[in-house]
């Protein structure tokens, strides 16, 4: 359980004479996610989601092909279930460098991959052979209560009685699901918090001292910093929204230039930190800072390696798996998050003016939704393991199976039949 | 029915006291002082369908035309002679005389002359089309629309007579015109005359077709939206000014809106024939059948037939709560926040969460009041006799709804509405339930109904609704009009 929902992202260059054949097969794939002869995403074991995407070349920085994996297990145990089970090796065959002998991959596709700034999901700790017993447990509920006789069946009983019966009904008829209660991590996020306030009392006066320097400089970073323009409503140019909208769920890739100089590096990297933490111990059960629509989202600082001359270009990517229409994450960005990703994206070229590092910036509607589609990428193939659910869904269908065999106080198994 | 109120009471509609500073917020076009609300001047600018239905004018025609590109000078002369019919938000609605509306496509403004310059800073949505958005709107494949599948429509006349007559006299005289510049009419669509309610059988306020007006005395749940909500050239409820297309120095878009056509054919038989068939399911004695039946009617839309809300009257249709005063005076997040009155996935709780949305209420209305659009929509075609409804018997006339929207923004607007609110199987911890009437489901679609000792799920709800076609417009206000008028090529 400890080993659950982790962050996986593996850059690589793509070898420029096989980028025809990478972009033809991940065509192929994303045609026929599930029955394509290829590749299957499907076939990983103990994935929630993921998605391949092609980041272009610029100047000296070649093209390359990024995975995003949201998967169970210790990476470098995951990377050998899926190296020795599936057939990824037909994408990263397109990538430099890629070798042949199945160890080999592993240890390639370990040596390319890339810490996650921070990292947010919606069920931390949740397998995603939990999330999948427990939706299964939930459609067995329903269809209980779906037939006719069903609902007589249940007519004057106490709510207990009537979870009781359910229960019973799941037992029976699908004897294979898991049922029982062992998922409590609260001791975890517990031990979690205290570090964390321990941690943040040891750097608190070092961060006093630093606080009036570092605000002065920003002001003035502020002032100077060229917002994109606006002059239209917003525009999707790069017919992104044809890739979105498929769904309950939808993706969004996003890659931007950080700003050059050590102080907004500094800025984001501290900003993405205290994030990452607040993901870990705090927003563990689908609530980042307002935000409940988020599946899994991570921020990856990619750092320029190839640029020979001149000023490096070290990038921010996103990515984020999430429920409902881009207008309405993007909403609920402006509505609810505005503070935390204004902290994080005001650190990058181009973001609409910013006050004091966190005001603002965001909170300009069409300016931030312009910005935003500016630097999203196309994702050419995207997968989600558990498709028509949203947050909210699985959320509710973890507490309903973790409560089916009791366990909760009488009015509180009122809540839970009205859930159902 | 409602009427026009007075030019005060309608000021202050389209107004928001400043009820709190926001420091961060800045002027994005700082050269002009922003705008909060219409003044008389603007009132007799802005068309006056963002204003009044024109109810006192119960026959209305919608005509959609295709300009030449090769005439823009005559398109213009055209043009400059429907401005001076056209009907001003300063116009009392209950004055003698015919009421017209003109709205363009982008499409159309450029067959006007309008400098590419321009239309670049038109919204994409409308640019490319309602037809182009089938992703978003969950429409199936345009194939089949009998109007704007191929973006062709340019020009959007509206007329609106007060008797039968007047109307086909209206549509004679603008159809010559429009034959004279030679554009082709592509469709000539007229309304039912405006009776109170839409073919499933639910009041319908002139402007709101399943749920009745905001803009109505008695509403709590929300305090009047911004005007820049609805109008270009004010603050809207960023607290910014929404961008505007300008031709040079001259702001084309100010007091003027965006407006969506969808004409939905509504399958009235297939509406009270399942609702019917369940309620016999459920109830064998034939008197408990047909209450439920209008239950279940009930629960799908949110209201009862004569508007009385399911918040304030859970268990009958009491048309004490159909008044203009109560029929809005509800909020979900107190009284009702499982939906056991009024079903989480009833259509008016999904096209309005109103206070429901999360866990706080006040974070939910002053997000929902970023998504609010005015309704002027109409009915179209003969009602289908209620009896042949409860068979579930059609007798294959056409019959639905013009629906009709004016927004500031599209996609914030309707698109939103129909794509994050109704078509979403997830919507506010929904199960894969789009919404029934209007989130184009697959016609397999599901509808909780939280009920005692256990919610009760109606199955395979049938398509009740079919987009017939429609389009994106620009409303423009009288002086652009004009001003579109004295382009010189």
């Amino acid at each position: 359980m400890r080993d659950a929902t982790q962050a996986l992202t593996v850059i690589a260059p793509i070898d420029p004479a096989k980028r025809a054949l990478l972009d033809e097969r991940l065509n192929q794939i994303s045609d026929d996610i599930d029955g394509n002869a290829l590749f299957r995403p499907k076939d990983l074991p103990h994935t929630h989601f993921m998605r391949f995407v092609v980041i272009e070349g610029a100047g000296e920085i070649p093209a390359l092909l990024a995975w995003e994996s949201n998967h169970d297990k210790r990476r470098d145990e995951y990377l050998a279930l899926v190296v020795h089970g599936s057939a990824i090796e037909r994408i990263f065959e397109c990538c430099t460098g890629f070798p042949r002998q199945l160890d080999d991959q592993v240890r390639w596709l370990v040596e390319h991959s890339h810490r996650a700034a921070a990292f947010y999901t919606a069920y931390r700790g949740v397998p995603r052979e939990q999330v999948h017993n427990d939706r299964t447990v939930h459609d067995a509920i329903r269809e209980a209560l779906d037939t006719h006789d069903g609902r007589g069946a249940f007519a004057g009983l106490p709510p207990r009685e009537i979870q009781r019966q359910l229960c019973e009904h799941v037992r029976v008829n699908k004897p294979a699901l898991d049922i029982t209660q062992s998922d409590d991590q609260e001791l975890r996020w517990l031990v979690g918090k205290l570090l964390a306030v321990g941690a943040a009392l040891v750097l608190l006066p070092f961060l006093l001292v630093v606080a009036p320097f570092w605000y002065a400089v920003l002001r003035g970073k502020e002032k100077t910093d060229i917002p994109e323009p606006t002059n239209r409503p917003v525009h999707d140019d790069k017919h992104l929204a044809e890739l979105e909208d498929r769904v309950t769920q939808n993706q969004l890739t996003h890659i931007v230039d950080i700003k050059p100089g050590w102080f907004r590096h500094a800025t984001l990297l501290f900003v993405l930190t205290a994030i990452d933490l607040i993901a870990r111990v705090y927003s563990v059960r689908g609530d980042l800072g307002g935000i409940t629509s988020i599946h899994f989202a991570r921020w990856v600082i990619l750092r320029d390696r190839w640029t020979k001359r001149g000023a490096k270009r070290h990038r921010l990517l996103f990515f984020s798996n999430y429920d409902g229409s881009w207008e309405s994450y993007l909403g609920e960005f402006i509505d609810r998050a505005s503070y935390g990703l204004t902290g994080v994206w005001s650190n990058t070229v181009g973001f609409p003016r910013t006050q004091g590092l966190l005001g603002a910036g965001a909170r300009d509607e069409e300016a931030f939704k312009q910005w935003t589609r500016n630097h999203q990428i196309p994702t050419q193939v995207w997968w989600s393991g558990v498709p028509d659910s949203t947050v909210q869904n699985v959320l509710d269908d973890l507490w309903i199976r973790r409560y089916l065999d009791g366990g909760l106080a009488d009015d509180e198994v009122s809540t839970w039949v009205r859930k159902l | 029915m409602k009427t026009s109120p007075d030019l005060d009471e309608l000021q202050g509609f389209l107004s928001t006291p400043p009820t709190r500073e926001h420091p961060d917020r800045e002027d994005v076009h700082p050269q002009r002082a922003m705008k909060t609300r219409p003044d008389r001047a603007d009132l007799a600018d802005i068309q006056g369908l963002v204003y009044s239905g024109w109810g006192e004018h119960p026959y209305a025609a919608y005509l959609f035309a295709t300009l030449d590109p090769a005439r823009a000078a005559a398109s213009r002369s055209w043009l400059a002679q429907l401005r001076t019919l056209v009907s001003s938000a300063a116009t009392n609605s209950k004055a003698a005389g015919d009421r017209v509306n003109v709205a363009l496509s982008p499409a159309g403004l450029a067959k006007l002359g309008i400098p590419a310059e321009t239309i670049a800073a038109l919204p994409q949505e409308a640019k490319r089309g309602m037809a182009s958005r089938a992703r978003i709107l969950g429409d199936d494949p345009p194939d089949g629309w009998e109007l704007g599948r191929d973006n062709e429509l340019d020009v959007l006349v509206m007329l609106f007579a007060r008797d039968p007559d007047r109307r086909g006299q209206l549509v004679a005289e603008h159809r010559a015109a429009l034959d004279a510049i030679g554009a082709t009419v592509r469709r000539e669509e007229l309304s039912w005359p405006l009776a109170g309610k839409e073919h499933f059988g639910f009041a319908d306020g002139v402007s709101q077709p399943f749920l009745a007006g905001k803009d109505l005395p008695g509403a709590t749940h929300d305090a009047a939206i911004d005007a820049g909500e609805i109008l270009l050239g004010y603050r809207n409820a960023y607290g910014k000014l929404p961008s505007s297309p300008r031709l040079g120095d001259f702001d084309l878009g100010n007091n003027g809106t965006y407006l969506v056509f969808r004409k939905l054919h509504q399958h009235v038989d297939r509406f009270w024939g399942y609702v019917a068939d369940r309620a016999r399911e459920l109830e064998s004695d034939p008197a408990a059948a047909a209450a439920l039946t209008d239950v279940l009617g009930a629960k799908l839309v949110g209201r009862w037939k004569s508007g009385a809300p399911l918040v304030l009257s859970p268990d009958r249709d009491d048309p004490a709560f159909a008044t203009p005063e109560r029929i809005n005076a509800f909020a979900y997040h107190d009284v009702d926040p499982h939906g056991e009155r009024c079903p989480i996935s009833s259509h008016i709780r999904r096209a309005n969460p109103r206070d429901a949305r999360g866990n706080d209420p006040d974070a939910s209305v002053e997000v929902v009041n970023r998504h609010r659009i005015l309704r002027r929509g109409r009915s179209y075609g003969r009602p289908l006799p209620e009896a042949d409804a409860l068979a579930g018997r059609d007798d294959g006339q056409p019959r639905g709804l013009y629906f009709i929207s004016l927004q500031a923004s599209i996609a914030r607007g309707f698109e939103f509405i129909q794509q994050t609110w109704l078509s979403n199987p997830g919507f506010n911890g929904l199960f894969c339930e789009p919404d029934a009437i209007m989130g184009n489901g697959d016609g397999d679609s599901d509808v909780t109904i939280p009920a005692s000792p256990v919610r009760l799920r109606l199955q395979n709800v049938p398509i009740l609704v079919t987009v017939m076609g429609g389009g994106y417009f620009f409303l423009p206000s009288l002086t652009a009009l004009e001003r579109i008028c004295r382009l010189v090529a």
